[in-house]
């Protein structure tokens, strides 16, 4: 999960991040099961050997969205799964290298999620951090 | 300005942002820079207006003004600059801050015999610690421990 070598490029809600990591799985939305308004925030699950993982797509403010924006969805394959659906994803094939970045303000009920930036381009990429992003992701269904 | 011999001066910037005039210790600031783009902070207070790039280090920039619950600009004016401090005295050395200047700052000095600002003409904010007055001004000093505990806690 955390090789540094590999990232994800994924955009949320309009920011461009990068996942750390490999164990990722990319799925098209129309092979997953829509999910009920009952079950608000989910948007869709993925069923797969009798268990079911929740898919999500966050706003600008990484709020869970109630409609989806964009076609395929990333899954952080972890003792839980979670979907993610990006508006763009792309596996990253070159090595980056990321500069330490600490958000301010204070920091979120289990820290904060990004913890680096690729500085590389015209804006910077924040760098998410996964335990504290997937920590955050399941809480999402409690809610 | 006359200043009398051997009092010990104090060079700072004038630092406009939302129409408010800051008097920042020049030691404080990395560099004044072109406003580059800025990426969306998910997440971050209102305050936060995005993070940029300066010098390879991703670096957060804020807006003074909305540290005290104004509304964000909407729009980042034409000669809008990058006021990149440094890291605050405790934080990591990675912790640089930038702030949204109205337009290019100026250099001021001030010394012991500079006039207080009454506090009548500074405005209610939590980051400002006092001001001076200078050319018939209040400019306000903001509070930079004030700031480091908003933004970095």
């Amino acid at each position: 999960m955390t090789d540094p070598d590999h990232y994800l490029r994924i955009v949320l809600g309009g920011a461009d991040c990068l996942l750390p990591g490999r164990h990722f799985t990319i799925e098209q939305l129309d092979t997953l099961v829509p999910a009920g308004p009952a079950e608000s925030p989910v948007l869709a699950w993925r069923e797969r050997g009798g268990r079911r993982d929740p898919v999500y797509c966050l706003g600008s403010d990484f709020r869970p969205a109630s409609a989806a924006r964009g076609r395929r969805a990333v899954f952080i394959e972890a003792p839980r799964p979670v979907g993610l659906i990006g508006e763009e994803i792309e596996l990253l094939a070159r090595r980056l290298r990321v500069e330490p970045f600490t958000p301010p303000g204070p920091p979120p009920a289990g820290g904060h999620l990004f913890n680096a930036a690729w500085t590389g381009g015209a804006r910077p990429m924040l760098v998410i951090d996964p335990p504290v992003f997937l920590k955050y992701l399941h809480s999402l269904g409690r809610e | 300005m006359r200043r009398r011999a051997g009092a010990d001066v104090v060079h700072a910037l004038e630092v406009t942002t939302g129409g408010l005039p800051l008097l920042v210790p020049s030691a404080c600031i990395a560099e004044v820079a072109p406003l580059p783009e800025w990426a969306p902070l998910p997440g971050a207070p209102s305050w936060v207006l995005g993070v940029v790039n300066w010098r390879q280090r991703p670096v957060a920039v804020i807006s003074f003004e909305g540290l005290k619950g104004a509304a964000r600009p909407s729009a980042r004016g034409a000669r809008a600059k990058l006021v990149v401090f440094y890291p605050p005295p405790g934080c990591k050395p990675w912790q640089f801050f930038g702030l949204l200047a109205d337009n290019d700052p100026q250099p001021r000095q001030i010394d012991s015999t500079s006039t207080p600002a009454a506090a009548g003409e500074l405005p209610d904010h939590p980051c400002i610690a006092g001001g001076v007055e200078l050319d018939g001004r209040a400019l306000a000093i903001p509070d930079l421990e004030a700031l480091r505990k908003l933004l970095y806690p």
